[in-house]
């Protein structure tokens, strides 16, 4: 009988010392679930903790969002964006990583904004942040538009960026960002 | 009116509007699966309370955590307020070592003429 070899799995995310690793839809019950099993790995002040858990958050509701691959799952009124989410305590910090599927079109606008954002001084990033906040309440937009701009400004860390290709359609991003210790 | 009521718990904040005595309240975490619809009935109490009294109002934000959508329903939630025809005070707490909370009150308050206060508490 073929099966995944899930030991393979477990050797993989025990030997990058992930304490937390997750593949499937970003269901909230899930979202919220692992946000707390994270917190526990989390051996700082609560200052710290709450930037975990926004960098954790905002990461995963962007996923969540914005994923191009989606599934229909009970008790979501929307199908919902899968990805991979882990969690990592290094030497200097807490990692956050999270990697989706998007069209490849897509790829080149979000690397600007990343680009962008990451250029910014403190004074500027608080500036987009009121203009993108204020702009998607004037346009309904669903989410605030403003999850990768607070992944900067609470981390006080650039985000990494990093893209594989899949295919013609689909290029696997990963984005990722440092909560410096206390 | 009626008083507004939510209890608080896990990712859910304790919102309490007491119309009669014109302290309105949002407290804890804030990151419900659905933020816009959560807030949707909070929204309406408020336009209601906007548009049936003028008493003196203080609008209290006492938050630990809440993620970007819910900082767009706090922008609302102000844009709202300016239209209020009495005397309206938001008060923004924060504890001493939040710079990011006391951060998130000055953007607030950038955004609004209203009279706003970001208010350090001891820890």
């Amino acid at each position: 009988m073929n099966h995944p070899d899930i030991f393979q799995y477990y050797k993989q995310t025990q030997e990058d010392s992930l304490p937390v690793f997750f593949r499937g839809p970003l269901v909230h019950d899930v979202l919220y679930n692992l946000a707390e099993c994270l917190l526990e790995q989390v051996k700082d002040s609560e200052k710290i903790k709450n930037k975990v858990l926004s960098a954790f958050i905002e990461l995963a509701q962007n996923i969540k969002l914005y994923s191009a691959e989606r599934l229909v799952v009970d008790n979501e009124d929307k199908d919902v964006g899968v990805g991979v989410m882990t969690f990592q305590v290094t030497t200097n910090g807490y990692l956050v990583c999270a990697g989706n599927l998007v069209k490849n079109e897509e790829v080149k606008s979000m690397n600007d904004k990343i680009a962008y954002i990451n250029s910014l001084d403190r004074d500027n990033l608080n500036k987009y942040l009121r203009e993108e906040r204020n702009r998607s309440l004037d346009d309904g937009l669903d989410g605030g538009n403003t999850g990768l701009i607070e992944l900067v400004k609470r981390s006080n860390n650039p985000i990494r960026m990093e893209t594989t290709i899949m295919n013609q359609q689909f290029t696997f991003i990963t984005l990722e960002v440092t909560i410096n210790k206390s | 009116m009626e008083k507004f009521l939510i209890e608080g718990k896990d990712f859910v904040p304790h919102i309490e509007f007491d119309p009669h005595a014109g302290e309105l309240s949002i407290a804890g975490n804030s990151f419900h699966e659905d933020t816009n619809g959560f807030y949707q009935p909070v929204l309406d109490w408020l336009k209601r309370y906007i548009s049936e009294t003028y008493q003196p109002t203080t609008f209290s934000f006492r938050m630990s955590y809440f993620n970007t959508t819910t900082s767009k329903m706090f922008l609302q939630i102000v844009r709202m307020l300016e239209e209020y025809k009495g005397k309206v005070v938001i008060n923004w707490y924060y504890a001493s070592d939040d710079d990011d909370m006391q951060e998130d009150g000055e953007n607030l308050k950038a955004d609004t003429d209203l009279e706003f206060h970001v208010i350090e508490i001891e820890e």
